[in-house]
């Protein structure tokens, strides 16, 4: 019975070179010129695997974050859009805006949530949006959600999965002291670190690539594992049996796979 | 009589003042007043009962089930029907073994003519009802489940990416709901499934850990890790067909196979968290009672297994909590009752205030939830391997036979809750045990 099964398993952790053996990778963009003055655009294609090398592996979205250029003095400014494809043509809609301390873990200080869902045939379902405001204020956090305040006490250094996406391309050291993270501005959860994993050097395509690694481990999550080439771009985070792909194209694609979906879903109306 | 439960804060207050309420003292709802309950059900997918902190497991943090077990009651003596997806989710959304609703294996759908719970309470009650994440009656993430509202059907079995959504949807269908009619929603999570996803990720032995930091935060292997001396033919089969077996591991494997399933436990807990602090803020938590169980549980390494589908414990036993902030017990653990997933459908028909379907074999929570008269069954069934196991789970002890091959199992779970001695050929057992044949044999012939 097992030797049935074994060949459809991935049997290994994803690294790049079993992510590049599944077909997950394209091309990485070349490195663009990015000066302190221009604003700094990420965009990923969210990729999962069920775990087979031969099915069920696919894209599910995309993720943008641009960080805007800011005296070493004042606030950094980002902003973060992910789409997350659900079944039947669902499309999930996260927006936010946040102002961050440029500190080695890019804290955000106050920013704007906001959440949507388009149906399978891309109607709004204004019936399910959530949207709440969060600012920092004197050891404290603000959060106004759909018009009731919480506050909460931040006894910790704090930062988001999405901030982190700013600033462990520029880390110099581990991050050794717990923090908590605030898991798309919205979940809190402890204890986390960050380590440095080394250097893992790959061959994709016709482009030989070397990246420093780091992993954040915490609870309520699987290690994050971070490839960040010597551009100071993070090329993909492998998440358990999700991934982050840096790919310019990844909006394109993503709308391309939704719009194939809602055509399927009008084609099977009555 | 059943009697639907809406009591007005003010008048709750003065009579728990006037008469002394302490914790687990009974309690009496006997105001008849108009609307009934809305419902909450939340479940999680794959779920050892064990894995929460609240039921004294060190190796994980599930604050937000924590805070729901306090605000109501935690039974620890409940089973699904069979540990399998679709085949347990049947029974939950009919009150009816899975032989019945003809659910045995994933992806099969419900038998038509039988009633399924949502439309149900919408039909007898007046409910509305919603629809949120894994389904997997016969699709596992669909748009489109009878009698439903669909908010989201989460993604096909990613329950670390889906989940999110789910949890977002259920919040701001939360935040918004105006209707007078009461809802039920369901918010139906897929983690801690993920673990299917890591076994194939990490089928083989990791000789080092991968992430150095992590060796002091292990959990330990369960007291149960070893493989018992007699099981049944089709759970040596299934372990052997499991990676732990195919991938040879070594304990420092095993235990970061628990770490990471612990973490995938607090993944599902964050959701769940962000799900109930919208219920808190959307004003509807007095007025709502949310439920939380599971479809089957995790091998969790004892006996050596991964994954569900076998009659030991930590494959049957889900984790089931019952929460109202003013009208169910708070902060009761009941290790009595006997809790079966059949009796989820007839508890939340007596809190609204309808009659069950003809044929549900489960029987309403409610009389324990407000600690009034307690009547339970003495057993319950469970199901497994499509219909060829069948388990029978008393208040002592659990049989479990097989139609093919004359296999037996007996475990005396008072004495050994951890499945280690097969008490089968003990003579002190013989009485039990023709008893226990005898149910299984009616049940067959009730059932072919």
């Amino acid at each position: 019975m097992a030797s049935s099964v074994i060949p459809t398993w991935i049997g290994t952790p994803l690294n790049p070179a079993i992510l590049g053996e599944i077909g997950a990778l394209g091309a990485f963009p070349p490195v663009s010129i990015e000066t302190p003055d221009t604003e700094e655009t990420r965009t990923y294609r969210i990729f999962s695997t069920s775990g087979y090398r031969d099915k069920t592996n696919q894209n599910q979205g995309f993720f943008r974050m641009i960080r805007y250029p800011a005296e070493s003095d004042e606030p950094v400014q980002c902003h973060f859009l992910r789409k997350v494809l659900n079944a039947d043509g669902v499309v999930q809609i996260t927006t936010v805006d946040a102002n961050c301390r440029s500190d080695a873990l890019l804290s955000p200080i106050s920013w704007v949530y906001q959440n949507e869902f388009e149906d399978g045939e891309g109607n709004s379902l204004k019936s399910l949006e959530t949207s709440e405001t969060a600012r920092v204020n004197h050891g404290e956090l603000h959060i106004l959600r759909m018009g009731r305040l919480y506050k909460t006490t931040i006894p910790h250094p704090f930062t988001t999965d999405w901030c982190l996406l700013g600033s462990v391309p520029h880390l110099g050291n581990p991050i050794e002291t717990p923090f908590d993270l605030y898991e798309s501005f919205i979940k809190r959860k402890s204890s986390y670190r960050i380590a440095q994993g080394g250097t893992v050097d790959f061959q994709w395509d016709t482009q030989s690539i070397q990246t420093k690694v780091f992993y954040l481990t915490g609870a309520g999550s699987l290690p994050y594992e971070y490839y960040v080439d010597s551009s100071q771009r993070i090329l993909l985070v492998i998440m358990g049996c999700l991934v982050l792909i840096l790919d310019p194209l990844a909006e394109e694609k993503c709308t391309q796979r939704i719009e194939a979906l809602r055509a399927q879903i009008l084609e099977k109306q009555p | 009589m059943i009697q639907p439960f809406k009591l007005d804060r003010r008048r709750f207050i003065g009579a728990a003042s006037s008469a002394t309420l302490a914790l687990n003292a009974p309690f009496s709802f006997a105001i008849a007043d108009s609307t009934p309950p809305n419902f909450l059900l939340i479940l999680t997918d794959q779920h050892h009962a064990e894995a929460l902190s609240c039921a004294g497991n060190a190796s994980l943090q599930t604050p937000a089930l924590d805070a729901l077990a306090l605000r109501g009651t935690q039974f620890t003596q409940a089973y699904c029907t069979s540990p399998l997806c679709s085949p347990s989710r049947s029974s939950l959304f009919t009150g009816r073994m899975p032989s019945e609703t003809g659910v045995i294996r994933n992806g099969r759908a419900i038998h038509p003519n039988i009633p399924t719970l949502g439309p149900w309470l919408q039909s007898e009650a007046s409910y509305q009802s919603f629809y949120a994440g894994k389904w997997h009656i016969p699709h596992s993430a669909t748009a489109s489940i009878p009698g439903y509202t669909i908010l989201t059907p989460g993604i096909n079995g990613h329950g670390q990416l889906g989940d999110g959504s789910v949890s977002e949807a259920c919040a701001g269908f939360l935040l918004h709901y105006k209707s007078n009619e009461p809802f039920f929603l369901t918010a139906s999570l897929t983690q801690p499934h993920d673990i299917c996803q890591w076994l194939r990720l990490n089928t083989h032995n990791q000789a080092e850990l991968r992430y150095p930091s992590l060796a002091e935060s292990l959990p330990p292997l369960p007291a149960n890790f070893s493989i018992p001396l007699e099981e049944p033919q089709a759970v040596t089969q299934l372990r052997h067909s499991n990676e732990p077996a195919v991938g040879k591991w070594e304990d420092l494997h095993w235990r970061y196979y628990l770490w990471s399933y612990y973490r995938m436990v607090e993944m599902a807990d964050a959701e769940i968290g962000r799900i109930l602090d919208a219920l808190e803020g959307s004003g509807l938590a007095e007025n709502t009672v949310v439920l939380f169980t599971a479809d089957h549980g995790e091998g969790c390494a004892h006996h050596q297994m991964v994954r569900k589908s076998s009659p030991y414990e930590e494959s049957v036993k889900v984790p089931f909590l019952v929460s109202n902030p003013t009208h169910i017990r708070q902060q009761a653990v009941n290790t009595e009752r006997l809790v079966s997933g059949l009796d989820l459908f007839p508890t939340l028909c007596d809190f609204a205030g309808c009659k069950t379907p003809e044929g549900v074999m489960g029987q309403s929570l409610r009389p324990w939830l407000e600690g009034s008269d307690k009547t339970g069954p003495e057993s319950i069934l469970i199901e497994s391997f499509e219909g060829q196991g069948l388990s029978i789970r008393s208040h002592s002890c659990k049989y479990t036979t097989f139609v093919e091959g004359q296999e037996e199992q007996l475990f005396d779970l008072q004495i050994d809750p951890g499945e280690t001695r097969n008490q089968i050929h003990e003579p002190g057992f013989a009485a039990m045990l023709a008893s226990l044949r005898r149910q299984a044999e009616a049940w067959r012939q009730r059932n072919h």
